[in-house]
């Protein structure tokens, strides 16, 4: 037997379509439509939390060397706004 | 730490440093610069989804850009041969896709994760990028390089090749036949049979003349080994010309003599990209009654008189040999004719003499073309004129830096015939001065690579040894000639370090 239940500030309402009186029921709930769409920004924000904590334990770099490597092969780096506007030399 | 060919994956978060402009932004985006610059920027498929999610959350106003920002870098697949073995894969499935792209692609990846760089011995640091460029900066100029085009294309192929597989339709199928129909067009030619080989097309095209043992076929007697082949594995005899002292193409005034009762065909050869002298040959050939092939495996797209070579003679016979101007990745080549007779002969001789199955008709043989070429070739031909045209370009400048030494006699430049176009497959000059070994030697130490083309005239070759030769003029050039780097993996920076190096070589300031 399938029963429409809803969500009403965080709770669940099974409607009591029998109008039974007994105090205790068993009741199993299968969950349809969990996030309302809201899954796909679930996954996104387990991602970045993923990069997030990344980022944490990334190395830290020479800055010295890769400006002096930089000078050596003439690059005085480039902006997105460069790739937008396609101005690039 | 492995070696690559000088390509860079972005790591995710490299690439999100430069596009939220956070963390290590200036060093990333000098990196950036340096591989737009040198077209050698990759992102892996798998790094796609993330990007996407981080951009959409911290800078929504960038998300419309996103398209025309990752274009500048060429998007690479992520294989799908996972080895769950691999202590990436335990540790971080993401980066671990990341690095199998690098595997397949033969790259680096550019990272400052430390794990990354711990657990793959594809990942490199920025400032070891920076090493590894620095010390691969040799200025090497190869002749030829074709990773270059077919990487760039490599991801337009995809879609085909997995269609081939999945259909597993491998030979004459609707690429194959798809490219025949877009290539006759290209060539304005009524049929285009699509075959395994440059040399299966001169072997087919000899076939649906009906060569018989014995019969004499007209040829150039300074060109590559396969047009005489043709004619000697059907039992015919190739009888040698000698060339044009200008355009190496076959010397027209010295064919007619060459004619005798058993000659059934001539074979011009458009050498190095240009055509040979088409009238003059076609007039000939309509005196005796004989057959025209054209020999047009070295100029895809040149042109005599307004018309392509390949469609003038009776058959024109092509090379989509990976180096050629169109180029397939492996072996394939194609017969070109208006004549409905011909087109149905050579059909049937590609396919074992019928065009159903087990239908024998005439004598034919296996020259199929596979499906994986036809592919190939169909996407390549879009791209034909573009890298002829810079392939022109880039002669021009040989000519333009060359012209002095040239007036000095010490070298000889290609010349142009009147008559036709020339798509410089090959650039081939003449050294005039000294010895030719000593110039390529001297090219190649200062990591330019040249080539000859041919070394041996075919009557000194085994096969096809003459006795008492007279060519003076291919005997002559054959001494001296030697093919500089040419093709559209060459930048206009190339050609001047190329010519730089020859006046050197001759003592003369550039």
């Amino acid at each position: 037997m399938i029963l429409e239940a809803y969500v009403e500030n965080d709770k669940i309402i099974v409607p009591n379509v029998f109008k039974t009186k007994r105090k205790k029921i068993k009741v199993s709930i299968e969950i349809i439509n969990e996030n309302n769409g809201k899954d796909i920004d679930e996954k996104m924000l387990l991602r970045i939390e993923h990069h997030k904590k990344k980022k944490r334990r990334e190395i830290s770099l020479n800055l010295k060397k890769i400006e002096e490597y930089s000078k050596k092969l003439n690059l005085k780096g480039i902006t997105v706004e460069d790739l937008i506007n396609e101005n690039i030399k | 730490m492995k070696t690559s060919n000088n390509r860079f994956i972005l790591d995710v978060n490299i690439i999100l440093d430069f596009l939220l402009e956070r963390g290590n932004y200036h060093s990333v985006s000098k990196i950036i610069e340096y591989l737009i610059k040198n077209k050698n920027g990759y992102i892996s498929s798998s790094s796609l989804s993330t990007i996407y999610y981080t951009v959409r959350k911290y800078k929504k106003k960038l998300l419309k850009y996103l398209p025309k920002i990752l274009g500048y870098f060429q998007i690479w697949k992520t294989p799908s041969y996972i080895d769950w073995n691999h202590p990436l894969a335990h540790k971080d499935i993401e980066d671990y896709l990341i690095h199998l792209t690098a595997e397949s692609l033969n790259a680096f990846v550019i990272t400052c994760d430390e794990k990354f760089l711990k657990l793959s011995d594809r990942a490199i640091s920025p400032e070891k990028f920076f090493e590894v460029v620095l010390e691969n900066k040799e200025d090497t100029i190869q002749f030829l390089d074709l990773r270059k085009q077919n990487l760039k294309i490599y991801n337009q192929m995809e879609i085909y090749l997995d269609s081939i597989i999945t259909s597993s339709a491998f030979v004459c199928g609707k690429y194959v036949k798809e490219f025949e129909e877009k290539f006759a067009e290209y060539l304005k030619a009524k049929f285009c049979v699509g075959v395994n080989s440059g040399t299966s097309a001169l072997i087919a095209a000899l076939m649906a003349i009906n060569l018989k043992p014995g019969d004499e076929v007209i040829i150039p007697v300074n060109t590559f080994i396969a047009t005489a082949e043709a004619v000697a594995i059907l039992g015919g005899k190739p009888i040698f010309v000698d060339i044009h002292p200008d355009y190496y193409t076959i010397d027209t005034d010295k064919l007619e003599e060459k004619i005798t009762k058993k000659t059934k065909a001539i074979i011009p050869v458009h050498l190095y990209g240009q055509c040979a002298d088409m009238d003059k040959i076609m007039k000939i050939a309509e005196k005796y009654n004989l057959y025209v092939i054209e020999d047009a495996c070295q100029a895809h797209g040149a042109e005599y008189k307004g018309k392509k070579a390949g469609t003038i003679g009776h058959i024109g016979c092509f090379s989509f040999y990976p180096g050629k101007n169109l180029g397939s990745w492996g072996e394939a080549g194609a017969c070109i004719t208006n004549d409905d007779i011909l087109a149905e002969r050579l059909y049937k001789i590609r396919n074992h003499g019928g065009i159903k199955k087990y239908e024998h008709n005439v004598l034919g043989a296996n020259f199929r073309m596979t499906e994986f070429q036809g592919a190939v070739l169909l996407k390549k031909l879009k791209f034909l004129d573009s890298w002829n045209k810079k392939r022109k370009k880039l002669a021009n400048l040989y000519d333009v830096y060359l012209k002095p030494l040239e007036e000095k006699n010490l070298i000889k430049l290609p010349k142009r015939a009147s008559y036709s176009t020339h798509v410089y497959h090959l650039y081939v000059i003449q050294v005039l001065k000294g010895e030719r070994e000593e110039f390529i030697n001297y090219l190649k130490k200062n990591n330019i690579f040249t080539f000859i083309h041919y070394p041996k005239l075919l009557v000194d070759t085994k096969p096809f040894k003459e006795k008492n030769t007279c060519y003076p003029v291919a005997k002559n050039s054959v001494k001296n000639i030697v093919s500089l780097p040419m093709g559209p993996h060459l930048s206009e920076k190339d050609i001047y370090k190329v010519c730089k190096c020859i006046y050197n070589y001759f003592n003369y300031d550039f």
